[in-house]
């Protein structure tokens, strides 16, 4: 009885996560505790620092179509994504898009690689690629652009610091995001 | 065949010695087990869809397998069970139709896959539970395998019970058995036997209810 009383807590849970994912009116990706950057607006500033120990900015990122992606070092997806996103850099670069990963701040409270494991094992020979940046969000940043606690969220931002769009898990979605990179192109 | 107090493994060849349910049970567990194959691989992709083949690696695909199996079995020792309870019925002359469903199902209750298949469901999609905590989707995201092995598990406990059940039966097959050699009889044949308590319920695999995580894109661009 117990293991189904949490088995049905659990469920719960589930499909109030699930609804929350989609209220709003506006897709807005988890909006429990806020609301995600809107597309067609511009991109909320905030600072992430670089592996290399760099500060840098969202609003630094303008003058060249960025994906702003954040992940969790321990989240499956965010590997997975991580070496789907390594095969696809040439395309991407091809059109033009730089990709922005960093870590979710404080990995989300819980324990996991460093952000330069991850990176190192999962980008291989793309760890160095210009076209690619490596980070660690702000606590402000991953609070403006992942309210909801997604494991794995990104933005796609035009070179003139617009959110043009906003969707998870590239191990997944892929495809979309070099549709929408054409267009950006 | 007449099998009296067997072990489970006798029990076993009884339930699995049919042709038509040991194609029930390779279609069975064929189905479940390509259905997981789509489920296992959610944590890399948070998506339940086919693409989610692109991420099945050797130990997805045994346990994929292995949890498939465990249904095929638990659900044709069901409808083993259940065959034979209503066959004694009505050789008892017992109820039928809701009556009957209504009086074998406080009996079924014990031994369902549901619960496994939740299980799994649960721990395999625990990762998607957004707008909770870190904690909560952490804890599922490195407790995966405990979740599958506690499914297969439970499983496997079924079928056990279930085929425990069956065994108990005494008179396993067609022919029944002598009067007095049954554990329990509900009718007047001394063909007519019965596991009044035997198994569990049918039931289809929940997979597919799976949430699938919404898609966040906003205003695709046209």
């Amino acid at each position: 009885m117990v293991v189904l009383a949490l088995l049905v807590l659990v469920l719960g849970l589930h499909f109030a996560s699930g609804s929350a994912g989609t209220s709003g009116g506006s897709g807005k990706p988890g909006s429990g505790s806020g609301t995600v950057p809107a597309v067609g607006y511009p991109a909320p500033n905030g600072a992430f620092t670089t592996l290399a120990g760099q500060k840098e900015t969202v609003a630094q990122q303008r003058g060249k179509a960025t994906l702003l992606w954040f992940v969790s070092t321990w989240c499956s997806s965010c590997q997975a994504g991580t070496q789907t996103m390594a095969r696809n850099l040439p395309t991407l670069s091809s059109d033009g898009i730089r990709v922005v990963e960093v870590e979710l701040y404080n990995d989300l409270g819980q324990s996991g690689p460093s952000m330069g494991q991850f990176a190192k094992s999962l980008a291989g020979s793309n760890f160095s690629n210009p076209d690619w940046t490596f980070g660690i969000s702000s606590q402000a940043l991953t609070r403006t652009y992942d309210p909801g606690s997604y494991l794995d969220i990104y933005y796609l931002l035009n070179a003139r610091g617009q959110v043009y769009y906003v969707n998870s898990t590239p191990s997944s979605t892929m495809p979309q995001i070099l549709r929408v990179a054409r267009h950006l192109a | 065949m007449q099998v009296r107090r067997g072990s489970l493994r006798t029990a076993l060849v009884e339930v699995l010695g049919s042709p038509g349910r040991q194609a029930g049970f390779l279609l069975v567990a064929a189905a479940v087990a390509l259905l997981y194959t789509i489920l296992l691989p959610f944590a890399s992709t948070q998506r339940l869809e086919l693409s989610n083949w692109d991420y099945l690696n050797a130990g997805l695909v045994a346990w994929s397998i292995a949890l498939g199996a465990g249904m095929g079995l638990v659900v044709v020792v069901q409808i083993y069970a259940i065959g034979r309870i209503a066959e004694a019925r009505r050789g008892a002359g017992a109820a039928s139709g809701l009556a009957f469903v209504a009086s074998v199902l406080p009996s079924f209750l014990c031994c369902t896959p549901l619960i496994p298949t939740l299980l799994a469901f649960v721990g395999i999609s625990g990762v998607g539970l957004y707008d909770t905590t870190g904690t909560l989707q952490h804890f599922f995201a490195v407790h995966q395998s405990e979740f599958l092995g506690g499914s297969l598990a439970l499983l496997a406990t079924t079928g056990a019970w279930s085929l425990h059940k069956v065994s108990r039966a005494t008179c396993l097959s067609a022919g029944g058995c002598d009067a007095g050699d049954c554990e329990t009889r509900v009718g007047p044949s001394p063909h007519a036997t019965s596991a009044p308590d035997a198994t569990s319920a049918v039931t289809v695999d929940p997979n597919g209810h799976g949430r699938i995580q919404e898609a966040v894109e906003q205003g695709a661009p046209s």
